[in-house]
């Protein structure tokens, strides 16, 4: 007979042993697929959730005066317009920096009032990225105002106003942010250098750091020390609360599966190699028997770690399913700005589905060993 | 076939005694049947399992077949095993998950069709082609011990050793059994018995006891009337 009859035999032989360890390597499958479909969409939560608080990171001009930044809101100074592209060529930026967004805002007086007005480039995110922009884009010819402005001119999507003699189609109304956004004009950056006589020029780069870190791991030492290697006329700013809380959020999703992966595998593996060992104890006869009838070392091996390995393919579909069920389930009830995007990761089950009988082989070794290792006579003599 | 010269193998019981066997020379040629009688716990397990090369002994050699069973590596025993050694227990041993048919199957080396239908052929012969898809749980004592039989056979061994093979059985039973090894006997193969009753003696052609009354317990050639008689003393299962 051969060894996977056999082996299959064996496993509808003895249910009970059979079924708890698929059982238990199912239920740590489950729970990888589970704790891997969750972090995923709480990573993918966490960035959408921190996309929509706007940028962390502001590259300005070196000599730009602090004081005068933080109380006009900009940078007085400039930097060429290439700055954000030669920022996006240097080694390792993406590693550091993403959605670089190059931008010139300038306060001008607009219709007898001062606005902020803001012009937008086209954001440049990593090589083979296709991210979604932050915030909005806006249009040549066209504006975003922010609603104070909108309710002192009375304007509405459709209208249009002229700013230093170009005339702007307002696109959309912002709703009240309760800042500096009410007073602020958005353009296209082409628009804002029009308006506000700088021609290829930007006052800031504005991004958003991937480095994820919180503030006591120096994260901006090591975004300075980036952009000094790339863009040496220009420094880096970050906001920090933006940053920590983006970072507390990834840190604990990551935290999360890295204390979950290695418990269950603990679990798991302990669990189904004492399962293993009941069942190379139960089949001492058996094995004795093997012997006698003149299998050798590698066969009685087989029997017992292909048993494992057909239980780990059982465990991996049975787990795979009921995770990706119980991550689908659950998921849009505790991610719901991303639910949508929440999906069976087929690649991941696919790894699973051969880790998992690798997995099983692993932990049923040592009783295999011993199966292997057992004097066939002490279960074969009468005497 | 086989033989053994100055045998030993002393092993201490979990209660703490010395068992096993001492200086044993014996052997079994084609043709015949030699039965090692002796009380429980004088190593004839010991002896059968040492022979079948499946426990080396402290001391002394086993040929069979003209290999040097334990000078042979691990692998070239099982082969050894495999293909010329046929086992039957006195607990049976078959695999408890397999049909009567497929532990008959297990017991050859390879699966081919003349070994089915050898296969078939002895489960016919043996009483058990109704029973072949029957598991053993379901069987009785005789018909478990039958299909033991039937496997050891399966491969057209050279040689057969059994321990206490009708120890657990009726006489009906026990009858079967030695009626169908006396006949693989007959056919050319060797058998090799060992056991504590006198069940197996009206088929021995040759018949060892074993000597002293404690442990490890050497054997000696015993003289049997009847002996080498070609089943005139079968009378005792009558």
């Amino acid at each position: 007979m051969r060894g996977l009859a056999l082996v299959l035999r064996e496993l509808g032989h003895r249910p009970v042993n059979a079924g708890l360890s698929v059982l238990g390597l199912g239920a740590g499958v489950a729970l990888m697929v589970v704790v891997h479909l969750l972090a995923t969409a709480a990573e993918r939560e966490t960035r959408r959730v921190v996309r929509d608080m706007g940028f962390n990171l502001r590259i300005i001009p070196r000599d730009t005066d602090i004081g005068r930044f933080h109380e006009l809101g900009h940078s007085e100074g400039t930097l060429a317009e290439d700055a954000a592209t030669r920022l996006a060529a240097g080694a390792g930026t993406f590693v550091s920096f993403n959605h670089l967004t190059p931008t010139l805002e300038r306060w001008t007086n607009v219709l007898g009032r001062d606005a902020l007005v803001t012009g937008l480039g086209a954001a440049i995110t990593g090589p083979g990225e296709r991210k979604a922009p932050m915030g909005f884009t806006v249009g040549a010819g066209r504006a975003c105002l922010g609603a104070a402005v909108a309710r002192r001119l009375g304007l509405k999507p459709g209208g249009s106003l002229e700013v230093a003699g170009r005339t702007l189609q307002v696109e959309k109304v912002l709703a009240e942010a309760g800042n500096v956004d009410d007073v602020r004009v958005y353009t296209s950056l082409a628009d804002a250098q029009a308006i506000l006589g700088l021609p290829g020029r930007i006052s800031e780069i504005r991004a958003i750091d991937c480095l994820c870190l919180t503030s006591d791991r120096d994260p901006l030492g090591q975004l300075r020390e980036a952009l000094g290697r790339i863009l040496p006329e220009a420094q880096v700013l970050q906001l920090r609360a933006i940053a920590d809380a983006r970072a507390r959020q990834r840190q604990s999703a990551e935290g999360f599966a890295a204390l979950a992966t290695p418990l269950t595998l603990v679990v798991a593996g302990a669990w189904t190699g004492v399962l293993a060992f009941l069942n190379v104890r139960e089949r001492r006869a058996e094995i004795g028997l093997w012997r006698a009838l003149g299998s050798g070392s590698g066969r009685v091996l087989l029997l017992f770690l292909g048993r494992a390995v057909v239980i780990g393919l059982a465990g991996a579909a049975l787990g795979g399913a009921a995770g990706t069920w119980a991550g689908l389930h659950f998921g849009p009830t505790l991610y719901p700005v991303t639910s949508a995007a929440l999906a069976p990761d087929w690649a991941w089950l696919a790894r699973l589905g051969w880790m998992t009988p690798a997995f099983a082989a692993l932990a049923c070794l040592v009783p295999a060993a011993m199966a292997v290792a057992q004097d066939p006579s002490e279960t074969l003599r009468a005497d | 076939m086989i033989t053994c010269n100055s045998l030993a193998k002393v092993y201490r019981t979990p209660d703490g005694r010395e068992a096993g066997i001492r200086d044993v020379s014996l052997g079994a040629d084609a043709g015949e049947m030699v039965v090692v009688r002796g009380p429980s716990g004088c190593g004839k397990s010991t002896l059968l399992l040492a022979l079948g090369g499946m426990l080396r002994p402290d001391s002394g050699r086993v040929m069979l077949g003209g290999v040097d069973v334990y000078a042979a590596s691990a692998g070239e025993r099982g082969r050894l095993r495999a293909t010329t050694v046929g086992f039957v227990f006195q607990m049976f041993h078959l695999v408890p998950y397999l049909p009567v048919r497929g532990n008959v199957l297990a017991g050859l080396p390879r699966v081919t069709r003349e070994g089915e239908a050898r296969a078939d052929a002895l489960l016919e012969e043996l009483g058990l082609a109704g029973r072949r898809d029957a598991m053993p749980a379901t069987l009785s004592a005789g018909e478990r011990q039958r299909t033991a039989l039937a496997r050891a056979l399966a491969k057209a061994p050279r040689l057969l050793l059994a321990d206490e093979p009708t120890g657990n059985l009726d006489p009906a039973n026990a009858r079967i059994v030695f009626e169908r090894m006396d006949r693989f006997r007959r056919e050319g193969g060797a058998v090799l018995v060992v056991t504590h009753g006198a069940d197996a003696t009206p088929f021995a052609t040759r018949t060892w006891e074993a000597t002293g009354t404690g442990a490890p317990c050497g054997f000696r050639r015993a003289g049997v009337a009847g002996e080498g008689d070609d089943g005139a003393t079968r009378g005792m299962f009558s």
